[in-house]
């Protein structure tokens, strides 16, 4: 990893990790494909897609209120890439095909990516993570989200992996943010 | 908080400008922004994701600028060059 930029974040506990990833995917924009690796790839999945179509509805708010045409023509296009931008959770075979991939890290392994932008949710041993990123390309970004303690918003009760959900959809969303 | 480490190639620059607001910042709140066509990463305070409409603005704006400089750079603005140099027959 002697080529590529490496951040680490961590996540406060009024925000969540698929907030976090939608909004760092923005504003990395990279048009090129984009791994996350993380235990749970359907349920991180679902939650970053959410919250990419959030921020989407968002900056087409703001197309429609500017006046400025540089920055409409610019929206514009960031809606484009928004609408059109890939989210995949299937097991790469041969290469990444969508955009964006969730998977575990084994799986990316047998798949060497090649990919600008790598964001790492889950912990991996560092031999893997050499591995990983060893496709990637000069200036590349890893991003490693530190072990993080989400809470629940509004009535600051902790996440206990689904145990205190009272549906399914809870319960898949509240194991997506872990 | 993040921590953000440069490749061996890259010094660690003196001073982090956040791309967006100008303003000096520790390293403790900057985070990667977009790559730039010459490979360079940009900065930014990583306060600005919270406001997402201000964010979005200036986030498009400079874009923008980049784009432009990079279409203008060298004189490598070919819709101009020719425009500029139109013959008009009559």
């Amino acid at each position: 990893m002697y080529a590529l930029y490496i951040e680490h974040r961590s996540i406060s506990g009024k925000d969540t990790l698929s907030w976090d990833l939608a909004h760092h995917m923005y504003l990395r924009s990279e048009h090129d494909k984009v791994i996350v690796v993380t235990d749970k790839p359907v349920e991180s999945l679902s939650a970053t897609r959410k919250q990419w179509f959030k921020l989407m509805r968002k900056v087409m708010r703001q197309r429609s209120e500017t006046l400025n045409p540089v920055r409409a023509n610019e929206l514009t296009n960031q809606i484009t890439y928004m609408q059109n931008l890939r989210f995949s959770a299937k097991r790469p075979v041969d290469d990444l095909i969508a955009d964006v991939t969730f998977a575990t890290a084994d799986d990316f392994i047998g798949v060497a990516p090649v990919c600008n932008t790598a964001y790492v949710t889950a912990e991996i041993e560092r031999a893997k993570l050499y591995i990983l990123t060893s496709w990637m390309p000069e200036n590349g970004v890893v991003v490693m989200y530190v072990q993080h303690q989400v809470l629940v918003k509004g009535n600051g009760k902790e996440i206990n992996n689904g145990a205190n959900a009272r549906t399914a959809d809870q319960k898949s969303h509240q194991a997506a943010l872990r | 908080m993040s921590i953000i480490s440069f490749p061996h190639n890259k010094p660690l620059p003196k001073k982090i400008i956040c791309a967006l607001c100008k303003r000096q910042i520790p390293m403790a709140d900057a985070t990667i922004g977009p790559t730039c066509a010459t490979g360079v990463v940009s900065l930014f305070c990583n306060g600005h994701l919270w406001e997402d409409r201000k964010f979005i603005d200036e986030l498009a704006d400079y874009t923008a600028s980049k784009r432009q400089e990079l279409t203008n750079a060298n004189g490598h603005n070919l819709m101009q060059h020719e425009v500029r140099h139109v013959r008009t027959l009559y």
